[in-house]
């Protein structure tokens, strides 16, 4: 309770300071374009994290060992991924015009307000789903590490990341993030040598699982080679169609700032994925020892701080809650910019003004608790939908999109619409599908042939403008 | 799509990067993109449809393949010997990273190692190093001030 008190006076620190600070729509949408290299790394960093990391991600190893690696393993190339693949012509794009949201860039790159509406739509649906794994793993850590009820600590938590976020919009949640990656990053490696020492060290780890559970060991573990690819695609590609993600890069100050940014986020994303490693290993060989049991794998984090202490306890909770409110500050602020800016904007209205922002701030906090608290399904697979619909509906048309300058408005739409819809048709049969076919993939191959199809058919609808060669 | 009056005043001095829907081709585009990014996005698109429906053992290839097409989109924008270099090493890393996998996915700890140190820990520093040394400002980028 006393960690939850912290988290409600920290907030209401940041939003008298956020009204204070903030000094309009630039500020609260992209924190004024004024942030450095380090500020917007870290922050990416925090706000790419989320609770999935510290509590589903560990989990997954116990289950299916090293195979659970194979989410993380593209870290090292994902920040150099995301600036070459996208990043440079966003940073670009965006300080041409003066962008302040996602939808709105591919609505400017297309001139077109179907296309921004649809981008608009799935950052609302994507991000409220997000936001629900959020507030779900604020309701486990509540429960299981901090002896709150359930229904208590996520709404506290979501209502206290609402109430900083809508005040001080990106001007105040940026520096928050920054503040939170630092935390969970050092949090993440103390957590993580803990656990590793409490389990014997790496050598006696390994010799437990080598004898107990030797398939968890393997480079696939208990995941079909198929799967583990997928998954590797799927968390490569995906960062490239992640909208917190590509918001970072309109905050940066100059666009020198992205020859630093790979490094930034890959030292940080790196250190905070120590904790995916170490509490996996350590866990599992605690669980193969008999000395860790386990109700639900989701409890192997909360088990896991108990036997190691109070101290560990508290480390953990405060690195949790800094991963789940960083990720849930930056989705709040993209879903309100989508219900008061691009959505009016693309039914031909004039964009609704701050205060309106800040009203569906809280209202959209309130709707993704009421959404997690009503779902039953585990925090590692509502996080997998979540990554999955935002990389199906948006990988195509911004990594097409972006650099085919053949791509026309109508296809995109279909894309974006297609791709979407692929990935919820097939989570919902997700436990029949093939091991490779993983539905965000999936929608986004099937995103992508509608729009380069649709493009060369479209453009052949223009008199006299066939299609390029 | 409307803008601010002063922001259209300001594209209207600018050289665009994309055409208009239903103009020209783009002018400083060189012809083969127009064809090999739909052609990899196709080639890449269907090959996973396939491969994840049909054909598994074709899987890392076509992740290899998605990834680095994904980097090398940068080519479309700066064609640089350095860069092609990056490219290939690359390519390089994730062939040798995905094939070691395969080839010892029978060895638990030997497994695990190689996934760590080939696929993780050895392009940690290097790859954002490779982006640092290939990163340039395209001519007549926007800066500090310009928007």
């Amino acid at each position: 309770m006393t960690v939850l008190l912290a988290v409600v006076l920290g907030a209401a620190a940041l939003a008298w300071w956020g009204v204070r600070r903030l000094r309009g729509e630039a500020d609260f949408f992209v924190a004024g374009r004024r942030a450095g290299v380090w500020l917007v790394g870290v922050a990416g960093t925090a706000a790419a994290v989320s609770a999935f990391t510290f509590v589903g991600g560990p989990a997954l190893f116990t289950v299916v060992g090293a195979g659970s690696l194979w989410i993380v393993l593209s870290a090292p190339l994902t920040g150099a991924l995301q600036c070459w693949a996208v990043g440079e012509e966003v940073v670009e794009l965006s300080r041409r015009r003066g962008i302040l949201t996602v939808p709105e860039l591919l609505g400017a790159r297309f001139d077109s307000a179907a296309v921004r509406g649809a981008a608009a739509i799935v950052v609302l649906v994507g991000c409220i789903a997000t936001l629900a794994v959020q507030a779900r793993a604020a309701a486990v850590l509540g429960e299981q590490l901090l002896n709150v009820p359930a229904t208590t600590t996520a709404l506290v938590t979501m209502l206290a990341t609402a109430a900083y976020a809508a005040s001080g919009g990106m001007r105040v949640s940026l520096p928050a993030e920054a503040a939170q990656g630092a935390l969970m990053a050092g949090a993440a490696v103390l957590l993580a040598g803990a656990a590793m020492v409490a389990a014997g060290g790496p050598t006696a780890v390994l010799a437990t699982l080598e004898r107990a559970r030797p398939e968890l060991l393997g480079p696939f573990g208990t995941v079909p080679p198929a799967r583990a690819w997928a998954w590797w695609l799927l968390f490569c590609l995906g960062t490239c169609a992640q909208p917190h993600y590509l918001q970072k890069f309109l905050f940066l100050r100059e666009a020198a700032a992205l020859r630093q940014l790979p490094a930034v986020l890959t030292l940080a994303l790196a250190a905070t994925l120590t904790v995916w490693l170490g509490l996996g290993l350590a866990g599992a060989a605690l669980v193969a020892d008999g000395r860790l049991s386990l109700a639900a794998t989701d409890d192997l984090t909360p088990q896991l701080m108990l036997l190691l202490g109070p101290w560990a306890v508290v480390v953990a909770g405060v690195a949790v809650l800094a991963a789940l409110m960083s990720t849930a500050a930056s989705l709040l602020n993209l879903a309100a910019a989508a219900v008061t800016r691009d959505l009016p904007t693309a039914l031909g209205r004039t964009p609704l003004g701050l205060p309106w922002a800040r009203g569906s701030t809280a209202g959209i906090a309130l709707a993704a608790t009421a959404v997690a608290l009503l779902s039953e399904r585990a925090v590692a697979l509502l996080g997998i939908a979540g990554w999955g619909f935002f990389t199906a509906a948006l990988l195509p048309a911004l990594l097409v999109g972006l650099a085919w300058p053949l791509a026309t408005p109508p296809a995109v739409v279909a894309a974006v619409a297609a791709g979407g819809a692929v990935d919820l048709g097939l989570e919902a049969l997700r436990t029949t599908l093939p091991p490779g076919l993983e539905p965000g993939l999936a929608g986004a191959a099937v995103g992508a042939l509608v729009l380069v199809g649709g493009s060369l058919f479209t453009r052949r609808q223009v008199p006299g403008k066939g299609p390029e060669p | 799509m409307r803008y601010a009056p002063q922001l259209a005043v300001l594209e209207s001095r600018q050289k665009p990067r994309y055409p208009r829907p239903g103009e020209g081709s783009h002018c400083g585009m060189a012809r083969i993109d127009k064809i090999a990014i739909p052609g990899t996005a196709i080639l890449l698109a269907g090959g996973y449809l396939v491969a994840a429906l049909a054909l598994p053992a074709l899987l890392p290839v076509i992740a290899g393949g998605a990834a680095l097409a994904a980097c090398a989109l940068v080519l479309t924008r700066r064609r640089t010997g350095g860069l092609a270099g990056v490219m290939l090493g690359i390519a390089s890393w994730l062939a040798v990273g995905f094939a070691g996998a395969w080839l010892l996915r029978a060895a638990p700890v030997a497994g695990l190692g190689w996934i760590l140190l080939i696929l993780f820990l050895l392009p940690l520093p290097f790859i954002p190093w490779l982006y640092a040394r290939s990163f340039t400002l395209p001519a007549g980028s926007h800066q500090d001030g310009e928007q």
